[in-house]
């Protein structure tokens, strides 16, 4: 808890004073009862008019001062938490950018957006708790501790038994009802998670006339979460009796103890009136505590999840000494092994080694899991190998600055996404500073010059969250068109062309090649008429290249080639005519 | 407790306040009338607690006035009627903890209940909208109503109303007390009302200014976060860290700085209200003492001393009120939505016609009748008239479309004039750009949507006239993207026909050739999935689509882009399983790569909502038209 500490930063004052001016507001609030009861006893039961006058102005500036603190304190507490939570939230996100594939991997993408949203939220709640409400309570519970000591010491004694009595109360509320709420908000997050999937397949349930089914499967989880819920709330609901209970005894004690008092002289008839108050004083405020203890305590949750990408060390990084410039567009693997979980992980990539020189076009082809994937991420140092070794332009790539290597190796990757904005600005993510003359020319080349020329407003047309608004393949051909504007060495398109038409994708091809003829290209695809043209090709299974060489070359050596050629040509024939 | 005491209603947008009180009438009534009982017994525990609060405060004074004082000065005082008296008071206080106690725990109960019961229908309502409701609202839009309005209504259920309720019983009593004790200065009580009431109206209509500017900027924040996050890896691969840094930096600041406001609004609230109570106190003596010292109105000391005492217990409750009205009010605006959504007009499931599995016998007599299948049944067409004997139909799916014309909106048409026929066991195949209306004739089929003018039949009959739930078990859809559900892998397959033996699952996984992969599987069909992030590839959802589809093993059979998302080493096992279960019925196909309808009984190309074209492939290539060109790579589906 103590590394929260950090998180403060440029709200430290107003982090540190909201406790003062509680302190002094509820110092305040602790006098001006004083004040009414010296009014009425001493002033206007002893029909003194100058002491009235006097206890009057006193409270009055009481009255102004402690709302001035009150107020103040509201909203230095709400800069403070508010504050506290962007940097909280500025952190997390700041470390997400630190992440490599794999740490992305580790956590879901939703539960990255619950820790960066709802989660922080949360715990801005606790904070801002704790330094209002939290410091007010122990001051409230002291003072009327002492006044409460100061008109009679013995009654320490009724409180000596009845605040224990009370802390082990909440304590057994506590320990019943906590592990109850928790497994019922789990509970909740999960009956939210499948009513998110039931409304995402809506389709899906009403084509099969599922209505029912999903009713009765939804119902049955919500009983037993009414069973979790109902359980813990009725524990909880234990509280406000067991207050009362604890405050009734204590009153019946003292007003007991202090008649005697009175009667023998040794008190004033006041003070019972004052000891009445300071008795619930006493032990609302510990109720109070006991409130907010189980606010941070649910809340401490959550700040668990946050801590946990905060912790997450993001496992590829710059090293000591980075070189920022890639001389060209060779590549070379080093037998490299490449395993998602470490050495000791499943291999997915066996002992790979190949070398490609600059300008060249590689194609790979294999079924789904034999590795193509991973073994082009390798090049971008998107992961890093496991053993072995890739070097781009002759260097290993974990020796070069990680924007520099890939601002040089350009993916475009197989899920592909565009950011909302306007074509100019989505494609402007390749290079911040391209001119227009630039971006047609990628436009161009990447076969996506005639559709955007067809929108009245051109490169200013609006894209809207993740390109909903463009096909599939208009949406590939920007994705195209914005890698290349980043002027890499080498592009990487993985299976990227997959929803053009024939003719689009070979015309893609050619331009690529006669345009930029220093890029190296690898293209990984399903369709072998996509890779066909290529100097060389990599049937990859199984996690390693089982083949390589020209489409007739492969036509010969592999069979799996070859069949799927023959399968794919078979019920292409027509294409053929081309 | 709820996740709404912690969240402190942060995310609910306040309603107009005509419609406040409206709802939580409707609420209160809603609640009413399914536990009267228990809250009518909260209503009285809410009625004793407050009487015995504001009785006790009394009877401390009582217990010094009559029982102490008394006995002050004598030598041998006798203790028993105070001994009494405080055990009177023991008793008030058990009377008062017991009814608390009723109080949170019926409260409790209640609450919960109503919060399950809301749920259930929430979901059970909209299992049963139409679809046009999911296009016009967006998911997270939905989601809200399970979320934060329904933690808004149970604040209110199990808080904001009991609180509402019992410091409203004491501010009333104490106010008649006070009457009663003095009219004069209760006019000084009266206006301090009033000003409280203008603060708090005042601070409240400015914190909802600030929390819906807040509500915004979250809004906005959230969208950013979870657009950059979903596409963190295109982050990395473009190298725009420090661009994502920057555009992060200001929407947390907006959000900031507007929480900040909307925080500090809702904090000031409370000392601001404490300390104008405060200031009362101060105004009562001073009034007090200058009508005591002049003697005018008869005011007395004993008088004024009990009408400040009366204060100092009035001011605290009317704080609360204050503030429990701002939840009041918070909590009634997500108890409306709640109630605008279950108002919603659901679909219409009638209608006279239903799916019926018959075993006949040699002379045609209904042996026997059962709504799901079993050995030797066949699938009929059951027609109830109301003066005639039902009438049965045998389901072979025969679909066709007389003139058929559709519109979202009613006023322009995305379909016009659309006839077509697919006889039992014909291929159907639908081409044509996006927004040409492919997906909209598919839609019309199984009733998503009904036509505007024409007609659809399936075996002669309207499928007007036929229940919508029985008319979809008669189509099997298998759509591009693949939706599957958490839980195993049987449990998915088996979701095309619930009464499916595990040898069923097995059968259908086989036509799908789904059944090598799944058995690869650690737990094979036990496998347990997770409908978003699973192990499995796009290919092999797809084919465990298909094996729900093949489950359940209906006469008509709607693909729709079915392939596009598969890449092609398993889209040669996706297109086996494809030709297998096409077999023997009458099938939609919508495609984007041309090959796969090459062998359709009739193709139809269609443009703005019109069949351009229509025939086998070789006589629409023979056409030399919009075909041809598309199929030859001349021109491109956009």
């Amino acid at each position: 808890m103590f590394s929260l500490f950090k998180y403060t930063k440029g709200y430290r004052f107003v982090s540190f004073i909201t406790p003062v001016l509680v302190i002094l507001e509820v110092a305040l609030e602790v006098i001006i009862p004083t004040l009414m009861g010296n009014i009425v006893n001493s002033g206007i039961i002893g029909r003194d008019l100058p002491y009235i006058r006097q206890q009057s102005v006193i409270m009055v500036l009481c009255a102004v001062f402690s709302l001035a603190f009150g107020v103040s304190a509201g909203l230095t507490s709400a800069k403070a938490a508010t504050g506290f939570t962007k940097n909280l939230r500025t952190a997390v996100f700041d470390k997400i950018q630190l992440f490599s594939f794999k740490n992305i991997d580790k956590f879901s993408q939703g539960g990255l957006v619950t820790r960066l949203t709802t989660d922080a939220f949360f715990v801005q709640m606790a904070f801002q708790n704790v330094i209002r409400i939290g410091v007010r309570l122990p001051i409230m519970l002291i003072s009327a501790f002492v006044m409460s000591l100061r008109i009679n010491s013995e009654l320490a004694r009724v409180y000596l038994v009845a605040l224990p009595v009370l802390i082990a109360f909440l304590a057994i509320i506590a320990a019943i009802a906590m592990p109850r709420f928790r497994k019922a908000f789990n509970q909740i997050d999960l009956l939210n998670a499948s009513t998110q999937e039931n409304l995402h397949g809506m389709k899906v349930v009403k084509s099969f006339a599922r209505e029912e089914h999903e009713k009765s499967k939804f119902d049955k989880v919500v009983i037993s979460l009414y069973k979790k819920l109902v359980g813990a709330e009725k524990t909880l609901a234990m509280t406000n009796p067991a207050l009362r209970a604890v405050a009734g005894s204590c009153l019946v004690v003292i007003a007991l103890f202090a008649s005697k008092r009175i009667v023998y002289g040794q008190m004033q008839t006041g003070h019972l009136m004052a000891l009445f108050i300071y008795n619930f004083q006493i032990l609302f405020s510990m109720m109070m505590f006991a409130m907010i203890i189980s606010i941070v305590m649910m809340c401490s949750a959550c700040y668990r999840r946050i801590r946990e990408v905060l912790d997450e060390v993001p496992d590829v990084a710059n090293c000591a000494d980075p070189i920022s410039e890639v001389s060209n567009g060779d590549i070379e693997f080093r037998n490299v092994d490449f395993s998602f979980e470490g050495a000791s992980g499943k291999l997915v990539l066996r002992d790979i080694s190949f070398r490609v020189s600059s300008g060249q076009r590689i194609g790979i082809i294999g079924p789904t899991g034999s590795g193509k994937t991973a073994l082009v991420n390798l090049i971008a140092r998107l992961y890093d190998v496991t053993s072995g070794s890739v070097m781009v332009g002759d260097a290993d790539v974990r020796s070069y600055d990680l924007k520099a290597l890939r601002d040089n190796v350009s993916v475009v990757l197989q899920k592909n996404n565009l950011f909302s904005g306007t074509i100019r600005s989505s494609l402007m993510w390749g290079n911040a500073d391209a001119s227009d003359k630039e971006i047609w020319d990628a436009l161009r080349i990447a076969q996506a010059a005639d559709f955007v020329l067809a929108f009245p407003d051109g490169l200013d047309h609006p894209v809207y969250q993740q390109g909903s608004n463009f096909s599939g393949g208009q949406r590939q051909r920007l994705c195209i068109a914005r890698a290349l504007l980043k002027n890499p060495k080498i592009l990487i398109m993985d299976d990227s062309s997959s929803a053009l038409d024939t003719a689009t994708d070979k015309a893609l091809r050619a331009s690529l090649r006669d345009d930029r003829p220093e890029l190296t290209k690898i293209i990984i695809a399903h369709k072998v008429l996509s890779v066909m043209d290529c100097d060389r090709i990599f049937v990859m299974r199984e996690g390693s290249i089982e083949n390589a060489g020209t489409h007739s070359q492969l036509l010969e050596a592999s069979e799996f080639y070859r069949d799927l050629y023959e399968s794919q040509m078979k019920k292409d024939e027509v294409e053929g005519l081309r | 407790m709820s996740r709404g005491a912690v969240r402190g209603g942060h995310d609910v947008p306040a309603a107009e306040s005509a419609n406040v009180i409206k709802t939580l009438f409707k609420l209160v009534r809603y609640i009413f009338s399914h536990h009267k009982l228990k809250v009518m017994i909260m209503f009285a525990s809410v009625l004793v607690s407050a009487y015995i609060d504001i009785s006790l405060a009394r009877s401390i004074g009582t217990l010094i006035d009559e029982y102490v004082t008394p006995l002050i000065g004598q030598v041998n005082p006798d203790f028993s009627g105070v001994i009494a008296y405080v055990t009177r008071i023991g008793a008030m206080f058990a009377a008062g903890t017991l009814s608390a106690m009723g109080l949170t725990f019926l409260g409790a109960i209640v609450s919960q209940r109503t919060l399950t019961d809301l749920r259930k229908s929430l979901f059970a309502h909209m299992q049963n909208l139409g679809i046009s409701y999911f296009d016009a609202h967006s998911n997270g839009e939905i989601m809200g109503l399970y979320t934060n309005d329904l933690d808004a209504i149970v604040e209110v259920v199990s808080q904001s109303i009991p609180q509402f309720l019992s410091v409203a019983v004491t501010v009333i009593s104490i106010f008649i007390v006070m009457c009663m004790t003095d009219m004069i200065l209760t006019c000084f009580v009266i206006a301090y009302v009033f000003i409280i009431y203008a603060v708090a109206s005042f601070i409240t209509r400015r914190s909802k200014v600030q929390h819906r500017k807040n509500l915004e900027y979250y809004g906005k924040y959230n969208g950013f976060v979870e657009e950059s996050i979903y596409s963190q890896k295109i982050v990395k691969v473009f190298s725009h860290e420090d661009e994502s840094r920057r555009d992060f930096a200001g929407y947390v600041e907006n959000v900031r700085r507007s929480a900040c406001k909307a925080v500090g609004f809702a904090n000031i609230f409370m000392p601001l209200l404490a300390n104008i109570g405060n200031l009362l106190y101060v105004v009562l003596v001073s009034a007090g003492v200058i009508f005591m010292t002049t003697g005018a109105l008869g005011l007395t000391i004993g008088g004024l001393v009990t009408f400040l005492q009366l204060t100092r217990s009035f001011t605290g409750p009317m704080s609360q009120i204050s503030i429990q009205l701002n939840s009041l009010v918070q909590g009634a605006a997500g108890a409306e939505r709640i109630f605008r959504f279950l108002d919603m007009e659901s679909e219409n499931y009638s209608g006279n016609t239903c799916l019926r599995y018959v075993l006949k016998d040699d002379a045609g007599n209904v042996v026997r009748e059962s709504d799901s299948r079993f050995e030797g049944s066949t699938p009929y067409w059951k027609r109830v008239f109301e003066d005639a004997d039902p009438q049965y139909v045998e389901l072979r799916g025969d679909v066709r479309f007389f003139d058929v014309s559709f519109s979202y909106d009613g006023a322009t048409d995305v379909l016009s004039g659309i006839s077509l026929y697919a006889k039992p066991g014909q291929k159907i195949a639908l081409v044509g750009s996006t927004g040409a209306g492919k997906t909209t004739i598919i839609s019309l089929i199984s009733r998503f949507y009904d036509v505007s003018s024409g007609k659809i039949t399936i075996d002669g009959i309207d499928i007007r006239d036929i229940r919508k739930d029985e008319l979809r078990k008669s189509i099997a859809v298998v759509l591009q993207e693949t939706h599957l559900f958490t839980g195993t892998i049987s449990e998915n397959i088996r979701y095309g026909n619930l009464n499916a033996s595990d040898e069923d699952v097995r059968t259908a996984a086989g036509i799908a050739h789904a059944d090598s992969f799944i058995k690869a599987l650690k737990d094979g069909y036990d496998t347990m999935i997770s409908g978003t992030d699973s192990q499995l590839s796009e290919g092999q959802k797809q084919l465990l689509n298909i094996a729900r589809a093949a489950i359940a093993d209906p006469p008509i059979l709607i693909l729709d882009e079915a392939t596009s998302s598969v890449d092609s080493a398993s889209e040669k096992y996706v297109g086996r399983a494809m030709d297998r279960i096409m077999e023997g019925r009458t099938v939609f196909v919508i495609a984007h790569r041309l090959s796969t309808i090459r062998d359709a009984s009739v193709i139809l190309v269609l443009e703005h909502g019109k069949v351009i074209e229509r025939g086998s492939h070789e006589e629409l290539l023979a056409l030399k038209g919009r075909y041809y060109r598309l199929y030859t790579g001349s021109a491109e589906l956009s």
